[in-house]
């Protein structure tokens, strides 16, 4: 049969590649900061993970901060307490 | 995901953490984000219903890959999609067309009508904006449409061209904030944005605001929530098992659009509460999951009708306990007349639903009570009640719609992730 022209409903990939942050040499002394995404467990998970950093690494344990509900977004003073620390750990999706 | 990657551009180095079920779904997110490099570190799967001695000992085991993730970062692993033409020529025999539909993983499951150039010319002619406008970006992969994409896909959801203006309102209003979105499309919870169509335009188009509402065999209904489905697919890359992480879905993850049957409501309608005059059409968009049909069999009074409501929602596990957003009532008009004829309006019902359906925490898990205090934290600070959980901080949380037809039968539309439902006038083309 003829071919057609039809129509692509998606659009191009126009997302532009992001790097990451440069990494730290090492945690001694680096001040650490936690968001807990509010799912069940991810506080104690959190407490236990920020103790073994701690007592291994030697981090410095900083801002912690419980989100409302696991979807939603830090919020500016979050953000803005979280870029004082030298790394962030977040948790989690389950 | 958008959090790690906020902190990773402001120079923050970061570790995401996620079970085993959903590190897949995560670095397909991150990379829709530019930053397929973001570092996930993976722990078994679940941790919900793990045990506290448990959870530390899976927070000993990650503790070394944590560490190392934070000092040397993760590999860019995602794969790239690949750029396609933006027009394609194929078989034109029906049904090799729809296999390569499937193929391109176009569809939701059924097939489509072809977009072809007359379609979608005939789309964008009854947009009612100009054709270079743009809308977005529709997460999760967070892409900005084109007038004309938003007109294929509502083309391959079947609509009549002047359905278009709804579906890109109801986009619209599904991007507001207060929708939140991106939440309803990668939970595991079922949830999905309905749209609520209120206004002259129910009868220009005929949808369907009476019997099977929420039903099928009104083209209106099915093809302009199916159209705002299809771009959610195929524009902000939900897909399931991907990035749609949903534990079941519900068959409004299909087409989830209603019409608010205000001819035979005894109250304003919904648009109007919420600021619109009744010549004003509109859409309303909120985040549900599959509707609780509320049967009041027995009951003659409007009383004993919101006692059934209330009943309805004071059972366990709905997400109108755990979520701050207040239910959805969507009332049949026999259900409405009674209890306007009982002496309610939308307030008082309001009122009533807020005082009485209230569950005691002592039916709840310590944990989960400790969840709720934190999650409802509203709830707890305003309600002025202790010992129960509502399910709605404050009585004007509670939506009420008349929709349906004849029948002693109401929905309860558990809500979720919206912080408030969102409505936005259709610009209709004039």
């Amino acid at each position: 049969m003829k071919p057609t022209i039809v129509f692509n409903p998606k659009p191009r990939q126009d997302i532009p590649a992001l790097s990451a942050a440069e990494r730290p040499a090492g945690l001694s002394g680096a001040r650490v900061g936690f968001v807990d995404n509010s799912k069940q467990n991810a506080d104690l998970f959190i407490g236990r993970l920020s103790e073994l950093l701690r007592d291994e690494y030697g981090i410095s344990p900083d801002v912690k901060v419980r989100k409302f509900a696991p979807k939603d977004e830090l919020s500016g003073h979050e953000l803005k307490e979280l870029v004082k620390c030298a790394a962030v750990v977040q948790c989690y999706g389950d | 995901m958008a959090d790690g990657v906020k902190l990773e551009q402001q120079g923050i180095p970061t570790v995401t953490i996620c079970s085993t079920a959903f590190s897949a779904a995560a670095r397909v997110q991150a990379a829709a984000r530019g930053l397929a490099a973001l570092p996930i570190v993976e722990i078994p799967h679940p941790m919900h219903t793990a045990s506290a001695s448990l959870v530390e000992q899976r927070a000993r085991d990650a503790a070394q890959t944590i560490a190392k993730a934070l000092i040397e970062g993760a590999d860019a692993t995602a794969r790239a999609e690949d750029a396609q033409q933006d027009q394609i020529e194929i078989d034109a025999d029906p049904a090799a067309m729809q296999e390569y539909f499937f193929d391109q993983g176009w569809t939701d499951g059924l097939p489509v009508t072809p977009p072809v150039a007359e379609s979608v010319a005939a789309m964008l002619a009854a947009a009612g904006r100009a054709h270079d406008a743009t809308i977005g970006p529709i997460p999760p992969h967070m892409r900005v449409a084109t007038l004309e994409k938003l007109a294929v896909n509502a083309v391959m959801a079947g609509c009549r061209p002047e359905y278009f203006p709804v579906v890109l309102a109801a986009l619209e209003a599904a991007l507001d904030d207060n929708v939140r979105l991106y939440g309803i499309q990668t939970a595991t919870n079922t949830s999905s944005p309905l749209i609520i169509v209120n206004g002259p335009i129910v009868k220009t188009l005929k949808l369907n605001a009476r019997g099977n509402v929420f039903g099928q065999g009104n083209r209106a209904n099915a093809t302009i929530g199916r159209a705002l489905q299809l771009i959610l697919r195929n524009i902000g890359g939900d897909l399931p098992g991907e990035t749609d992480m949903a534990t079941h879905g519900h068959a409004g993850k299909l087409t989830f659009c209603i019409a608010e049957n205000e001819d035979e409501s005894p109250w304003d309608p919904l648009h109007v509460e919420r600021g619109f005059t009744r010549s004003d059409s509109t859409v309303t968009v909120i985040g549900g999951s599959s509707p609780q049909n509320v049967f009041t069999y027995g009951c003659e009074t409007g009383e004993e009708v919101l006692e059934h409501f209330i009943g309805a929602l004071t059972g366990l596990g709905h997400n109108n306990i755990i979520f701050p957003t207040g239910p959805l009532f969507v009332l049949s008009p026999e259900h409405a007349h009674t209890l306007a004829r009982d002496g309610y309006n939308k307030e008082r019902i309001k009122q009533r639903i807020f005082e009485k359906a209230r569950i005691p925490l002592s039916r709840f898990a310590k944990r989960t009570v400790a969840g709720l205090r934190h999650r409802r934290a509203r709830w707890f600070a305003e309600a002025g009640d202790a010992k129960h959980i509502g399910v709605a901080d404050r009585p004007q949380d509670i939506n009420i719609v008349v929709a349906g037809g004849a029948g002693i039968h109401s929905q309860f539309v558990p809500t979720s992730f919206s912080y408030e439902p969102v409505t936005r006038l259709i610009r209709a083309k004039e």
